[in-house]
């Protein structure tokens, strides 16, 4: 399974560049890498100057870039449970799905999902890299994928405990009823054991610093380390511990001494301010190679 | 024993064990209700599990919602539903 390595914060600190540049050091490196972008904003395709999709394509030897589509995500999702419904339910029932299903596509907490979903299938279908550069969205929707297997872990719980209570009483009557000692298989309790496996996984994953590092961006400004102090506030009732602090568009004259004390306590990397507009490989690489940043891949 | 005397013996043992899961069978269905609701409460202002959580069960809670729906009709007379179901005279 790759390392991944995530990168959140404010929008607009330059999230989405330091993921091109960490990826880009890797592969240099001569590490297989997956530059995974779950911002629903595309930037990596106007970065790298090049049309991305769902599917890995390689932008750079070593370095494949995947950006997938959110809401492509959460339809073929509904269409597949609505598949589902018609072939399990009677036709009666399953008659009025339509309408339902247009109503839920705009459902709350279906992004997270989507977002969830896709990182479980990069993790997947890309064990074959070394690293896993993930670039997140907007910080709300990025901490509620954090959140998301705790949150669901605690409904998956209390669930699986009444649907087991439901399934003792059920096998109680079937015995006394019908003399039965073989019963059928409850596929309701099967899919939330699915659904606690992977919120288990998921939450050791995020917790454990030698799968998941994360890096929290900011710019040298009080607005970007006010949101980031709530970041780590959030991260941190989910037991993630930030594996570093990135600043970015720093200059000679930056000063960080006003940096709130819960950023300067976490391990520090500076970026330097460019002229030149990062866009495309070329002018990537050579902003790599200029500033000599090869502690983007350590 | 004779074969009138087996299926009078045979019946009489139904009777008894279909007696002996009444309120048992009560319990289930309530408690299949309390899944349900948890599970599709958001509809009536509950609160309500993740979405994704109630959609990759919902192909195969099509007993439930059923059981849900038909809830509806005698929810105006929990009482005589309860009275009903357990051995109150």
């Amino acid at each position: 399974m790759p390392r991944a390595l995530f990168h959140i914060g404010k929008g607009g600190v330059g999230k989405s560049t330091l993921s091109a540049l960490t990826a880009m050091a890797h592969a240099r490196d001569g590490r297989r890498v997956l530059l995974l972008s779950l911002d629903p904003a595309h930037n990596q395709s106007d970065i790298f100057g090049q049309r991305f999709d769902d599917r890995a394509r390689e932008a750079l030897p070593g370095l494949r870039v995947r950006e997938p589509d959110i809401d492509t995500w959460i339809a073929g999702y509904l269409e597949d449970v609505q598949k589902r419904m018609r072939e399990n339910y009677s036709y009666l029932t399953a008659l009025n799905l339509d309408h339902y299903f247009r109503v839920l596509r705009h459902s709350p907490g279906l992004e997270e999902f989507a977002l969830r979903a896709i990182y479980l299938d990069a993790l997947r279908s890309h064990a074959d890299c070394d690293i896993m550069v993930v670039d997140m969205p907007p910080t709300a929707l990025a901490l509620r994928f954090f959140a998301s297997p705790t949150v669901s872990g605690v409904w998956t719980d209390e669930l699986l405990r009444l649907r087991n209570t439901i399934k003792e009483k059920q096998e109680i009557i079937t015995r006394i009823r019908f003399g039965k000692k073989e019963f059928d298989q409850d596929r309701v309790l099967r899919r939330l054991e699915e659904e606690r496996d992977a919120n288990a996984m998921l939450r050791a994953h995020f917790a454990d610093p030698a799968a998941a590092g994360v890096t929290v961006v900011v710019n040298p400004d009080r607005l970007s380390w006010m949101e980031s102090v709530r970041i780590l506030s959030s991260l941190s009732a989910l037991a993630i511990t930030p594996r570093r602090l990135a600043v970015n568009k720093c200059s000679e004259e930056t000063d960080l001494s006003a940096m709130p004390a819960e950023l300067q306590r976490l391990p520090r990397i500076l970026l330097p301010a460019t002229d030149q507009p990062l866009l495309g490989t070329e002018a990537l690489a050579q902003y790599l190679e200029r500033e000599r940043l090869d502690y983007l891949s350590e | 024993m004779s074969a009138g005397w087996r299926g009078w013996f045979g019946l009489l043992s139904e009777v008894h064990r279909a007696r002996a899961v009444d309120t048992l069978e009560w319990e289930l269905q309530e408690l299949r209700q309390i899944f349900a609701l948890l599970l599709l409460g958001h509809g009536v202002g509950l609160p309500a599990p993740p979405a994704d959580l109630t959609l990759s069960l919902l192909p195969d809670l099509e007993e439930e919602l059923r059981m849900l729906l038909t809830h509806l009709d005698t929810a105006q007379s929990p009482l005589s539903r309860l009275f009903s179901s357990l051995p109150v005279d």
